[in-house]
């Protein structure tokens, strides 16, 4: 079925959305990286078999999909049944007679699958009735978990590649670029850059080749939307592309995948084989004079080969090190030719800003930021997974609505936005919206879209610390300040949370953020002190009771804590077993003690303790 | 007869230099050396078939004639005017 | 041609010039360690920062534009330098380059945590980078971030070098270590013989290896290379007394070689032959 025209592709998409409503009862199981690890795939042919055991005709009554990663892996494996919306979670192979017999066959609800809402501790049925998608605006992310994403008509079916239908019938290049200025959408890898304007600078020059080139090397510890995209939607990251390949002019077009992704290559190699055979890819795309084709690159695992130039020289097999600016890619790229790079989920939102037009686009959004954003949210918040919210949605609605507060109860401390060099925002700033702008002026940023939620027990010394090594483990080494002044700053806070410190290290640091901000070479360095300046903005007196009072507020920092045993102690002797190297003593029934002399700090009785009895000072 | 190099048309030396170090002065007509682009690899003493690039020993810097950019001195210099700068 | 501010005054710059160009050619003091003119911008030392629209900017790899106007002594300029500064100076704090650098901006010592027992390495990448524009690329950088190191394949000999000594005789910081005799040199472990004249069988000032290599890269025998100066010179002086009585002598057929304008006269003919001397 090679697609010799736009017309053809209209009528195959309509033929693959008039079956899919023919199927609406639709069994779906998650084979995303997460549920595939706790064994999903096992689910699904357990769930098969039973199916034909009972001579359930498949995708005549009912289709039985493996979907993309619907973001909530902490309670994967998950399967789905529609139209009723089940959603169950957690779900074993075992379980697999039991969800045909009742489920499928009679639609009745098991409830030990449910989900519990940690908050009211009630049981949720139906997937949008659940706190952490209710919450949710899903633009991006709205295929993942919907749909077979190795299967072309399965995004056909969800009219994908009507977009491009629509971009070579109706479209010049010009109003493809104009469409993608007009609504607003900005770089979502990073920088925030408009990315009309982008494709536009790239458009104007003549070049016998020009590149499109898709990032999807996603550095970011704890960070996986882009990878739940090419992974649950490949389709829709290839129609991207090809539209701004059309936009820009380029002929050719490479896909940066992280090496630890191979679930998202092998589905964007599907991707990119369905797509040629059907004409969608390749020379003379849908019988136009627009070719176009894409090839899959395996990124080398550094962090830094995420940034744009240090990208390029990777692809180029050359040492992933960043390259000075200008010359910008969009003018000098890939083997010296006009070259855009864009983000996974840049490229993914092109598709539905054509399809729905950029004045819907521009509506959704909060100033000079448009659409929606995916955060991974992780860290001390009872729900964590992948979210999509509208731009200048607020912390505290990411937090506290979708995540549902904070683990055990505790305060609120800090957040920490943008990946390893966002800064980290305070309560105070719970409320403000969440744009490029106002993430920045508060001394973090947008970044590929990391949020690690912290309670009060988080030393934000020792997150700067921690933080800093990372990226001075990640720097690349080619230019001083970062090379040089990461270390330095890492001595540093090293010896403030040893308790070493000296009053002057706040001014030293200071001085050499400055230097690292302005002097390095790419965005790694510029941005590395992020957590550390925003940590001193907020939490400057925690600097000090490190240096000047020798003790850890957060009860992190080992060498400047205690652990001691309050009256609230019931005498039950568990931390006593608990502890490894037998310091804590005290009869059965009686106050314990813990010999100040030889404990480790390990910290092993204080999360045995179930009375609160012990406390760190 | 003393030998100084003969500005080569098609020189060997520029050719052989990888950085640019060696370019002809268009106005002398003389190959001349910059300093500062040689890193002294020698590529330029082997090329030269007349053996006219030099290594100061002490100094370490490669050196050759440059028609002293303009006024030869061992022009200005020779009594019998044998050697004559046009 | 275009017209730049720098502190106040303009200058007139060739489209294709980086600021730093421009700085040198006029005189105006900015300092640097990574580059070289003979290769290209690398922009990884960061003394060489300049302000543009308050944005600190590596003048070595900022091109000419019109209208710019660029500030090369303004206190957020000074600071970027001095932190750089300061930082090499714990990186090494017995390079007397750097110690030299530092003390114009009045550091006399690092306030940092100074590195003992290390080289002086700057990590300025000159070595590399003249190495690989030769052609050899022998030596690279090993390890990432600041476990980074210049080095040779595996840390054994460097089985494409040739000895030339650009690494050494370039490096800023005089790091890199070799050892020169009449007989041979001494460079990254490995050992190298001066090639032997072709006539006299004196030692040349090429190795071995650069006999061989520019041979190969030139397509001209090694004879060709392997002579002393004082052989190649007594052949000049035989080639010119024939010259005189008849242009386009022996030499002049080989090599093909016409020349300037100092013997323009006397030569008419011009062939041209050792072109295989490409750039790379
Ligand atoms: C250290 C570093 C790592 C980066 N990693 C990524 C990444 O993993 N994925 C990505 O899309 N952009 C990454 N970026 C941003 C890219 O340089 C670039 O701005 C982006 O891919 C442009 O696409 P966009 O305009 O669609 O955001 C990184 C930047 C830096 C400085
Ligand atoms: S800022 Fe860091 S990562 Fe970027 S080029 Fe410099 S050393 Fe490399
Ligand atoms: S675990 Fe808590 S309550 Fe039990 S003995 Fe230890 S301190 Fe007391
Ligand atoms: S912190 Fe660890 S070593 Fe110290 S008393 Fe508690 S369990 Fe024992
Ligand atoms: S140095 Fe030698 S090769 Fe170069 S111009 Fe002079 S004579 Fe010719
Ligand atoms: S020694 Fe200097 S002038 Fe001669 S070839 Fe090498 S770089 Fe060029
Ligand atoms: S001496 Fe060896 S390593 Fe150094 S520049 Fe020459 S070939 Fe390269
Ligand atoms: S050895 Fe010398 S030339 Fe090479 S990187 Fe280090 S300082 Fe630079
Ligand atoms: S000289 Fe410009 S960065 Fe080194």
């Amino acid at each position: 079925m090679r697609f010799s025209n736009t017309k053809d592709l209209g009528t195959r998409i309509e033929s693959a959305k008039a079956a899919r409503q023919k199927v609406k009862r639709r069994l779906l199981v998650c084979a995303g990286t997460g549920c595939i690890a706790n064994g999903s795939l096992e689910i699904a042919d357990a769930l098969q078999k039973e199916l034909d055991a009972r001579g359930v005709k498949l995708n005549v009554e009912l289709s039985l999909k493996k979907t993309g990663c619907h973001g909530f892996c902490e309670h994967g494996p998950l399967v789905t049944f529609h139209p009723e919306e089940i959603f169950y979670q957690r779900v074993n192979a075992k379980d697999a007679a039991e969800i045909v017999e009742k489920t499928v066959l009679k639609g009745e609800v098991i409830d030990r699958l449910l989900y519990t809402d940690p908050t009211t501790k009630q049981k949720v049925t139906k997937y949008f009735d659940i706190p952490f998608y209710a919450k949710q605006q899903r633009v991006v992310l709205a295929n993942c978990g919907q749909i077979d994403p190795a299967a072309i008509d399965d995004y056909f079916a969800v009219g994908g590649y009507s977009a491009l239908k629509k971009v070579l019938e109706e479209k010049n290049p010009e109003g493809v670029i104009s469409a993608v200025e007009e609504a607003g959408l900005r770089g979502r890898g990073g920088g925030g850059f408009t990315t009309g304007k982008k494709w536009r600078i790239c458009r104007g020059q003549t070049s016998d080749k020009k590149y499109l080139i898709c990032n999807g090397d996603e550095g970011d510890p704890g960070a996986f939307m882009d990878r739940s995209i090419m992974e649950g939607d490949p389709h829709a990251v290839l129609e991207g592309m090809m539209i701004g390949a059309y936009a820009i002019g380029a002929n050719e077009g490479v896909i940066y995948v992280r090496h630890e992704y191979p679930l998202a290559v092998k589905h964007l190699e599907k991707a990119i084989a369905d797509a040629r055979a059907c004409g969608i890819l390749g020379e003379n795309i849908l019988g136009s004079n627009f070719s176009f084709d894409v090839s899959i690159s395996r990124g080398g695992g550094a962090f830094v080969c995420g940034e744009e130039t240090a990208l390029l020289n990777s692809v180029m097999g050359e040492t992933g090190e960043p390259r000075p600016r200008p010359p910008y890619p969009a003018v000098e790229g890939l083997w010296g030719k006009p070259t855009i790079i864009n983000n996974v989920e840049t490229l993914a939102n092109v598709p539905t800003i054509i399809n729905k037009g950029a004045k819907w686009f521009n509506g959704l959004g909060f100033k000079n930021s448009h659409g929606t954003k995916v955060f991974s949210l992780v860290g001390k918040v009872r729900n964590t997974g992948l979210v999509e919210v509208p731009m200048g949605a607020t912390l505290r609605d990411i937090i506290f609505g979708i995540g549902g507060g904070i683990l055990n109860d505790r305060p609120f401390k800090a957040v920490q936005t943008g990946g390893p060099s966002g800064g980290c925002i305070p309560a105070s700033a719970l409320d403000l919206p969440i744009d490029y702008e106002t993430l920045t002026e508060n001394g973090s940023m947008m970044g590929s879209g990391g949020m690690i939620v912290m309670d009060d027990r988080t030393c934000m010394v020792d997150v700067a610390k921690y933080f800093i090594k990372f990226l001075m483990g990640e720097s690349c080494g080619k230019c001083v300040p970062c090379r040089e002044g990461l270390r330095q700053m890492s001595y540093i806070l090293e010896n403030i949370t040893e308790g070493k410190g000296k009053p002057e290290d706040i001014e030293r640091i200071r001085e050499l953020s400055v230097g690292i901000l302005n002097g390095s070479l790419c965005a790694l360095g510029q941005t590395a002190v992020n957590p550390v300046l925003s940590t001193l903005k907020y939490f400057e007196n925690e600097y000090h009771a490190h240096i000047k009072d020798h003790k850890c507020p957060g009860g992190v920092c080992k060498p400047l804590i205690t652990y001691g045993i309050t009256d609230k102690c019931t005498g039950c002797t568990v931390c006593a077993r608990a502890c490894p190297v037998n310091c804590i003593s005290g009869e059965k029934k009686k106050l314990h003690l813990i010999d100040q002399k030889k404990c480790t700090k390990c910290g092993a009785c204080f999360s045995s303790c179930r009375f609160d009895a012990i406390e760190v000072k | 007869m003393p030998i100084t190099c003969l500005q080569c048309e098609d020189a060997a030396c520029v050719k052989a230099c990888q950085y640019n170090a060696l370019t002809r002065n268009e106005k002398t007509g003389a190959i001349e050396l910059n300093e500062k682009k040689c890193v002294k690899c020698s590529a330029c003493l082997g090329a030269c078939p007349f053996g006219n690039v030099l290594l100061e020993n002490n100094s370490g810097r490669f050196v050759k004639c440059d028609l002293c950019l303009g006024e030869p001195m061992c022009a200005k210099f020779c009594p019998s005017k044998t050697l004559e700068y046009k | 041609m275009v017209t730049i501010t720098i502190d106040g005054i303009e200058y007139e710059a060739r489209e294709g010039q980086t600021v730093l160009d421009v700085a040198k050619e006029n005189n105006i003091p900015i300092p640097s360690l990574c580059h070289h003119e003979a290769l290209k911008p690398w922009g990884a030392c960061r003394m060489c920062v300049v302000e543009l629209n308050g944005k600190i900017m590596a003048s070595c790899t900022l091109p000419v534009a019109k209208d710019q106007n660029i500030k090369t002594k303004s206190e957020l300029v000074k600071t970027v330098r001095k932190v750089v500064l300061n930082l090499l100076l714990a990186r090494c704090p017995h390079s007397k380059t750097i110690q030299q650098l530092a003390r114009l901006y009045g550091i006399t010592k690092t306030t940092l945590k100074a590195d003992e027992g290390r080289d002086n390495c700057i990590l300025c990448n000159v070595c590399t980078r003249v190495c690989a524009q030769l052609g050899s690329s022998a030596i690279a950088t090993v390890k990432r971030g600041s476990e980074k190191e210049i080095g040779t394949p595996f840390g054994e000999k460097p089985p494409d070098c040739i000895g030339c000594l650009s690494c050494a005789r370039n490096c800023p910081t005089e790091t890199i270590k070799f050892e020169e005799t009449d007989a041979g040199r001494i460079i990254w472990n490995k050992s190298f013989e001066m090639a032997e004249c072709s006539i006299c069988k004196a030692k040349t000032v090429l190795t071995k290896e650069q006999v061989v290599f520019f041979a190969k890269k030139s397509g001209l025998p090694e004879e060709y290379f392997a002579k002393c100066d004082e052989c190649a010179r007594k052949e000049t002086a035989e080639t010119f007394a024939q010259l005189v009585i008849n242009p386009g002598a022996h030499i002049m057929k080989a090599w093909g070689f016409t020349f300037g304008k100092l013997e323009a006269k006397a030569i008419t003919a011009s062939p041209v032959l050792p072109q295989k001397f490409e750039r790379s």
